[in-house]
């Protein structure tokens, strides 16, 4: 017995039985711990509710066109490019909806080029509108707060003077979704809301130098479809860039280089950045249309090995002169 | 001394049983939450205009109006302002970034943003200043290390890197993106650096003024070969690179250099010998050649010429100068 006790406050067996339902207490909690213990922790992807799967938006018989338009000015060459392949007619049709995928990831000016050209945004909403769309749709999960990166990028106010629905992210709009036989898009949140009972997806890219895969264009652009902690994807941009080309199959794409972010992408911030690179790339074959892009900042489709990968993966070709591209020359 | 065999009172266990239950009720919406969780809602951070912008909250410009209380950023969240050159700056250092935005007094559509980013070291704001540098910027006497640009100031202050980016060229804009800058040096003075500067190691003659690099981590794709210093010498249609790193001594020094020969040979480099360069190896890789030496406790070289004669030329001059400023 302890000195420090008096015998009438504790004995031997009082002792005994604390230190005992204090040890059962420790282990209880230890196990209780030990069984909730969850050794992978949340995979920060998947989001309530049920698996979703992107249909193909891509337009039968009208698969691996591609058109090169030479100019300076948006509106023209975005017209002339579609017409090149065909008309827009031939990839919307009356009464669909069209979802605009466009690049509003930072809450920057338009004439920093970080973001897709709103004067390209409004267009395209209106050519979809004349060719019989009942409704478009502009949306993306942007980098920064979304409201800011709509509005000061200038493609919230143009999408919705041209008469589209403007989207912002919420967190009911995302569903997780799996690619089949995808390493990094499994059970990941996906922007289903606006994409759900649209027909058509139409891809609006800016042209852009990017610090980690070099270029960021139609596919890249795709990124903003995805939710959750994407930015751990940054340790491996080529392989979720090329699972975002397998995952989406759009109906067409545009990269935008009439002026191009050659340096300090993909934000910028001066206007140094920027290059008139004179170019609109349109295309149904959206590897296609990136390889050919590349060339805008000064690359060759070898040094950018997303596009290598999402070829092997049978989202289209690299080799984009076997499409026999038209090209307009608008000066 | 208390009765430890005395029995609680009825109001003490029901006190404790209350307790007891409150954290049941905690514990039990814990575990019904974590089987909900939402990355979508949860697991992003859109860093809100709540955040403070920290040093940029008090800071106060003639002429503009603060729009919001600006954001801050982590490590963990940089990417949520700047994406994928989140890396640059994570490579360099980095450890916080503040912004604000400001619009022209009476103007809103009028624009600018601060950001600025504190990094580590007054080395690693630097290497990002420098990294950065835009093509046909002008230097700026607002700092030992600024430039402007068409619509922007860049510089350096202490560990600090600041960018102030001006929505469009209006050149009433461009004044308020110096006045900000301005502003912000005032109320943030430090001293400068006195540690050596080592461009001074690279040659002035034939050196392209704006391409003074630091390369704080990883150079030229090697692990581990950090703090090189670089700049570009234009000859004709080429543009070999001249690059200094100083190590902690001359063993270190050599032990780097022939490091980085050896990175060279496993990425496919052919040695051959140079002539008139003594210590020095020569690499011909993808066409161009490479020269690495060490000189003291520096690692130096050039690379990235198709012409051998320039390259070695550069080499010898590179060697020249480090010997020179060495006691």
């Amino acid at each position: 017995m302890s000195p420090l006790l008096p015998k009438d406050e504790m004995d031997r067996r009082d002792f005994l039985k604390r230190a005992g339902k204090a040890g059962l207490g420790a282990a209880a909690a230890a196990a209780l711990g030990w069984w909730a213990y969850d050794g992978q922790g949340p995979s920060g992807a998947a989001p309530a509710g049920p698996q979703v799967k992107l249909p193909s938006y891509a337009v039968a018989g009208e698969g691996g066109k591609l058109a090169v338009v030479k100019s300076s000015h948006r509106v023209p060459a975005l017209r002339a490019g579609l017409e090149a392949l065909g008309g827009l007619g031939r990839f919307v049709k009356k009464g669909e909806i069209v979802v605009l995928k466009v690049n509003a990831a930072f809450a920057t000016p338009p004439a920093l080029g970080a973001t897709s050209n709103p004067e390209l945004v409004a267009e395209m909403t209106r050519l979809c509108l004349e060719a019989g769309a009942a409704k478009v749709i502009v949306t993306d999960n942007p980098i920064n707060d979304p409201t800011s990166c709509f509005e000061l990028s200038g493609i919230g106010p143009a999408a919705r003077q041209a008469g589209a629905q403007v989207v912002l992210p919420t967190a009911k709009a995302f569903q997780p979704t799996t690619l089949a036989g995808g390493r990094l898009i499994v059970d990941w949140p996906l922007l289903y809301g606006p994409l759900a009972g649209a027909d058509k997806l139409i891809g609006l890219a800016p042209v852009k130098d990017h610090h980690r895969s070099l270029a960021s264009l139609t596919m890249k652009n795709w990124y903003g479809l995805l939710g959750g902690r994407r930015n751990i994807f940054h340790q491996d941009i080529n392989g979720i860039v090329s699972e975002l080309a397998r995952l989406v199959a759009p109906s067409l794409v545009v990269a935008d280089g009439v002026v191009s972010l050659v340096k300090n992408g993909p934000t910028g911030g001066s206007l140094e950045d920027l290059s008139p690179t004179d170019a609109m790339i349109l295309g149904t074959d959206q590897v296609a249309v990136d390889a050919a892009a590349v060339g805008l900042l000064g690359l060759k489709p070898q040094q950018v090995p997303y596009l290598g990968m999402a070829a092997e993966a049978g989202a289209g070709t690299v080799d984009y002169r076997s499409l026999n591209p038209t090209l307009v020359e608008l000066g | 001394m208390p009765n430890l065999h005395a029995q609680p009172s009825r109001a003490q266990s029901l006190a404790g049983a209350l307790v007891l239950l409150a954290l049941l009720v905690v514990a039990g919406g814990v575990i019904l939450e974590q089987f909900r969780f939402d990355p979508a809602q949860w697991g992003r951070v859109h860093s809100g205009p709540q955040q403070p912008a920290g040093p940029l909250v008090l800071l106060k410009v003639p002429g503009l109006t603060a729009l919001g209380a600006g954001q801050s950023f982590t490590p963990a969240t940089l990417s949520d302002k700047i994406n994928g050159k989140a890396d640059l700056y994570l490579a360099a250092g980095f450890k916080g970034l503040f912004t604000r935005r400001y619009a022209l007094e009476g103007k809103p559509q009028a624009w600018l943003e601060m950001l600025l980013f504190v990094m580590n070291s007054p080395q690693a704001a630097y290497s990002v200043f420098s990294t950065q540098r835009r093509t046909g910027a002008v230097t700026s006497d607002l700092a030992d290390q600024a430039y402007t640009t068409k619509n922007a100031v860049y510089l350096v202050n202490g560990a600090d890197y600041l960018e102030v980016v001006a929505s469009s060229a209006a050149p009433e804009l461009k004044r308020a993106a110096r006045a900000a800058a301005w502003a912000y040096l005032k109320a943030n003075p430090v001293e400068q650096p006195q540690g050596t500067d080592d461009t001074a190691l690279l040659p002035a003659k034939g050196r392209q003024e704006d391409s003074l690099m630091l390369l704080a981590k990883d150079a030229f794709g090697m692990a581990g070969l950090d703090q090189v210093q670089v700049a570009i010498y234009p000859v004709g249609q080429e543009e070999p690179m001249a690059f200094v790193s100083r190590r902690a001594d001359a063993a270190q020094a050599q032990a780097k250099a022939e490091a980085y020969a050896k990175f060279l040979l496993a990425n496919g480099a052919q040695e051959t010998k140079p002539s008139g360069l003594e210590g020095a190896r020569l690499f011909n890789i993808m066409d161009t050649w490479e020269v690495v030496f060490s000189q003291g406790p520096f690692l130096a070289g050039v690379r990235g010429a198709e012409d051998r004669a320039a390259t070695l030329d550069l080499a010898r001059r590179l060697k020249t100068r480090i010997q020179e400023a060495q006691p």
